[in-house]
């Protein structure tokens, strides 16, 4: 039987959508190459070659880029890690 | 051996779901959540930079610098974030075809990035690539809102020749001995 979900839950859900998209567009604005090279990742599946392509840049400092990806996305998204994460 | 990074790379690309690493658990969330809001999305109507947008996008895709399905994604920008990214990548498809070095990408200076000043720094660009060139490194020429840059992945250990480049141009030898090198104009 399928399940339905609590009204909590789904409330919980909505809030930590809103809060995604809050904090999205936060980091698209205040760093675009970064939040667009995260979404590339999730959406395409890209490779670490196929991003340095897409960038021109050496391995090297495409792995340096992905790391400040990693970095950026911890900043931005530091409200909506809070909710999802620390608040149960 | 993996880090932290690649296992946050792998986890966010929806590869190994079952890594119990924290990093990996945030960035397989950031994968769902930004699949979840591209599901939710309606495409808005492209504005005036429609047209441009796919030109540019279909020039990318046949310079093979964007995977198959790559369209809808500059439709989700704002149409001023759509604009400074595509000026960015048409910069990038431009001067990829032409001389395959270049790449605008947005760098805060507490990243590991050196920097120089000269009174040319295209000519000091190109003079560092050909002078990398000449001892056998493979440097890449990029530009960063108006700045040239320089990448190179160096050998290791930094050979003497490399390291007198470096200490000729005043360029301390960088961490991992991945250098990533932007040249600002000398004030007078």
């Amino acid at each position: 039987m399928e399940q339905v979900p609590a009204a909590d839950d789904t409330v919980k859900q909505r809030q930590l959508a809103a809060c995604f998209e809050r904090c999205w567009d936060k980091f698209l604005e205040s760093s675009p190459e970064h939040a667009l090279v995260i979404s590339w990742i999730a959406e395409d599946n890209l490779t670490h070659e196929q991003i340095a392509a897409l960038l021109g840049r050496s391995p090297g400092a495409t792995r340096e880029f992905i790391s400040q990806c990693r970095k950026r996305a911890r900043l931005y998204l530091a409200d909506w890690y809070a909710l999802a994460f620390l608040e149960g | 051996m993996r880090d932290e990074d690649d296992i946050w790379f792998d986890s966010l690309a929806g590869g190994k779901a079952d890594e119990p690493q924290e990093a990996a658990g945030t960035a397989r969330a950031i994968r769902a959540a930004i699949l979840s809001r591209l599901a939710a999305e309606e495409s808005p109507v492209f504005g005036q930079n429609g047209q441009r947008e796919s030109e540019l996008i279909d020039r990318a895709r046949a310079a093979g610098l964007l995977p198959a399905a790559r369209t809808t994604r500059y439709r989700r920008l704002p149409a001023y974030l759509a604009a400074a990214v595509i000026a960015g990548l048409a910069v990038t498809v431009t001067l990829q075809m032409r001389t395959e070095s270049p790449a605008p990408v947005i760098r805060g200076s507490h990243s590991g990035i050196a920097r120089i000043h000269d009174e040319h720094p295209k000519e000091l660009q190109q003079q560092l690539i050909r002078e990398f060139k000449s001892v056998g490194v493979q440097a890449r020429g990029y530009e960063s809102f108006g700045r040239p840059g320089v990448d190179a992945d160096l050998p290791i250990p930094l050979p003497s020749a490399v390291r007198e480049i470096l200490a000729r141009h005043g360029i301390t030898p960088p961490k991992d001995n991945v250098l990533q090198l932007e040249i600002d104009t000398a004030t007078p």
